[in-house]
């Protein structure tokens, strides 16, 4: 990654010192993946303000004015951008406040399952036996079913509700940290600093976790950013079916559920809630694409 | 070759029971089963019927046995929507299921074979752009959306396909074309990037020098051995399949597996549950048997011992 600075000879040691590290800066942000950035700072922003910034309350229904297009139709009115639903509800700002829900189950999905799913796999990669054994099988059977139907029966059968999307979100996830962990964790133990941490008489538990884990954050974090876009749509299309978010808290795939009816009267209601998870699932991809050529090198795709 | 059948096989089997434990568990432990069956609003004295009429007065490890014993023999319940056995409510509908499956994965092999191929003889060419654009929406674009877009333009705009429904092959467009997207993305970069893989091998080298069309070489000896990682996770991707279809089953209202367990979620009519999904996971796991022995069909190479 390191770059080659300009030769400036006839200048002082200092000041071409001073200028390669700005060129260093400067590169590391001209090589920053800006468009993703900037879209996530505008759901996170939109996330954590949507009671200051959202133009109306999400909840806030009128009969009066429902179904109402975008402000640029001709029957739009520009206090409500982005037209409204049958209840008469914004549409912008119930995007607005709906991104708070996919960034809660994004970011707790991936944290639980990836913190479950490691741990987990240090424990099958470290002491292997009986442990490894028990671990890997569940992880198996796991992947021989379709996690998204398993998903569907146990969401129904918890109840649906956001505390339901996030723990079936972990228990369909975490096997695919596991299994990478596990197969790291197998290599790392044979190195010679684990040799040595064991002769100084660490505990497996300060092995696993101050000799093995910090070896592994990169790879972990960067399968984290790459799922969090499949958490997204994960979330969403429970929510779609009904098994998700359940109302009247706005959530993406319900606000598309709610437009499916309407589809060919008011085609606004399911392509700006569609566009949001769009473009929000878009920009995480493309940085965690960023994040892995990074910080990854080993896992980076043709 | 006989014995690495066996052990897939009884793999699969163990995987089928880890999932009929999992679905019992999942129903009797998290609640009360009886009151998911009534409504909310019943007597107390119709739950207790109920509830012996299940036998879910039993000790659990009882009740798994009789499940376990009714199970293997075909008997999951009575749906008591259809008033049918819950088996055949689902066997009714595989054909459905697995025509729209089948039919989304040769679309994707239809589009993405192609693509990825040409991508990788020009990496960087216009086709390369717009096959690496082409895999970030469908990454990126929820099948639900994609369905509701595709109703939008096609049905609803330009009237060439009907909205839902399953009849002729007009009716199987829209849907096979939802649930294929997204996997198609997939597809077409990994057999992009097999195909680079094998373009740099020597042997293609020596089919060049001796002069064979760069046609041939292309899609008869390059595409040939690109073919093995494709297989795979078309394995992989008749999962996504699979589970696809309860999402594009519902917003079609294809008649199919998946919509009606969906069907069968909302109204708790769980006898039709545990026997939809025990039927789509011995499909997928079957697939996937399938896909493992295709291996040694396409890579002599490959030998099972």
């Amino acid at each position: 990654m390191a770059t080659e600075a300009p030769a400036r000879t006839d200048q002082k040691v200092l000041t071409w010192k001073q200028d390669l590290r700005w060129a260093r800066v400067w590169d590391e942000l001209a090589r920053l993946p800006l468009l993703p950035i900037t879209i996530l700072a505008v759901v996170l922003l939109a996330g954590v303000l949507a009671p200051v910034i959202a133009p109306h309350d999400p909840a806030d229904f009128e009969l009066n004015r429902s179904m109402m297009p975008p402000a640029w139709d001709p029957k739009g009115s520009p206090d409500y951008l982005l037209g409204t639903d049958k209840l008469g509800r914004d549409i912008l700002s119930r995007i607005i406040w709906g991104a708070r829900i996919s960034l809660v189950v994004g970011f707790l999905g991936v944290g639980f399952a990836g913190t479950v799913g490691s741990i987990l796999g240090l424990a099958a990669g470290y002491f292997g036996g009986r442990t490894d054994a028990i671990i890997m099988r569940i992880v198996d059977i796991k992947l021989s079913v379709p996690g998204f139907l398993l998903a569907l029966v146990l969401a129904a059968v918890i109840g649906p509700s956001l505390q339901t999307v996030i723990i079936v979100i972990v228990v369909t996830l975490w096997t695919g940290y596991a299994r990478l962990v596990r197969g790291e964790t197998l290599s790392l133990k044979q190195r010679d600093f684990v040799a040595l941490a064991k002769v100084a008489g660490c505990s497996p538990v300060r092995i696993l976790f101050k000799h093995i884990l910090p070896n592994l954050v990169n790879t972990i974090v960067v399968l984290a950013t790459i799922q969090l876009g499949s958490v997204i749509i994960f979330e969403a299309s429970l929510s779609f079916l009904g098994l998700g978010v359940q109302p009247p808290t706005p959530a993406w795939g319900s606000m598309l559920a709610d437009g499916r009816q309407y589809v060919a009267s008011a085609w606004w209601l399911s392509v700006f809630p569609g566009l949001a998870i769009m473009l929000m699932v878009l920009s995480t991809n493309l940085a965690g694409d960023w994040l892995r050529d990074r910080f990854d090198p080993k896992r980076r795709q043709v | 070759m006989e014995r690495y059948i066996l052990s897939r096989v009884l793999q699969g089997i163990f995987a089928i029971w880890g999932v009929s434990l999992i679905i019992f568990l999942a129903v009797r432990v998290t609640g009360d089963a009886a009151a998911l069956m009534i409504p909310q609003d019943a007597d107390p004295s119709e739950a207790a019927f109920i509830r012996q009429l299940y036998g879910l007065d039993q000790p659990l490890h009882i009740q798994y046995w009789v499940f376990l014993g009714n199970a293997v023999r075909g008997d999951f319940g009575r749906s008591y929507r259809w008033h049918d056995p819950a088996l055949k409510v689902v066997l009714d509908r595989v054909p459905a299921t697995l025509q729209l499956a089948v039919s989304a994965a040769l679309v994707s092999i239809l589009i993405a074979l192609p693509i990825g191929v040409m991508s990788a003889v020009r990496p960087g060419g216009w086709f390369d752009t717009f096959g690496k654009v082409f895999a970030l929406m469908g990454q990126s674009m929820p099948t639900f959306w994609v369905g509701i877009l595709a109703i939008l333009i096609f049905s609803v705009q330009l009237r060439w396909f009907p909205t839902s429904g399953r009849g002729g092959l007009q009716n199987l467009v829209l849907p096979a074309f939802t649930l294929g997207w997204a996997s198609t993305a997939a597809l077409t970069r990994l057999t992009r990037s097999a195909m680079l893989d094998v373009m740099d091998s020597d042997f293609i080298k020596m089919a060049r020098i001796k002069g064979v069309p760069e046609r041939w070489v292309i899609w008869k000896h390059a595409l040939k051995n690109a073919a093995i990682p494709v297989v795979t996770i078309l394995g992989v991707q008749w999962a996504q399949f699979l589970g696809g279809s309860v999402i594009v089953e519902t917003i079609f209202a294809w008649p199919g597996v998946g919509r009606t367990i969906v069907e069968a979620l909302n109204n708790r009519d769980y006898a039709v549950v545990q026997a939809g999904t025990f039927m789509i996971s011995i499909l997928f796991v079957t697939a996937n048997l399938i896909v493992d022995l295709l291996y040694g069909v396409i890579d002599p190479r490959v030998r099972y011992d």
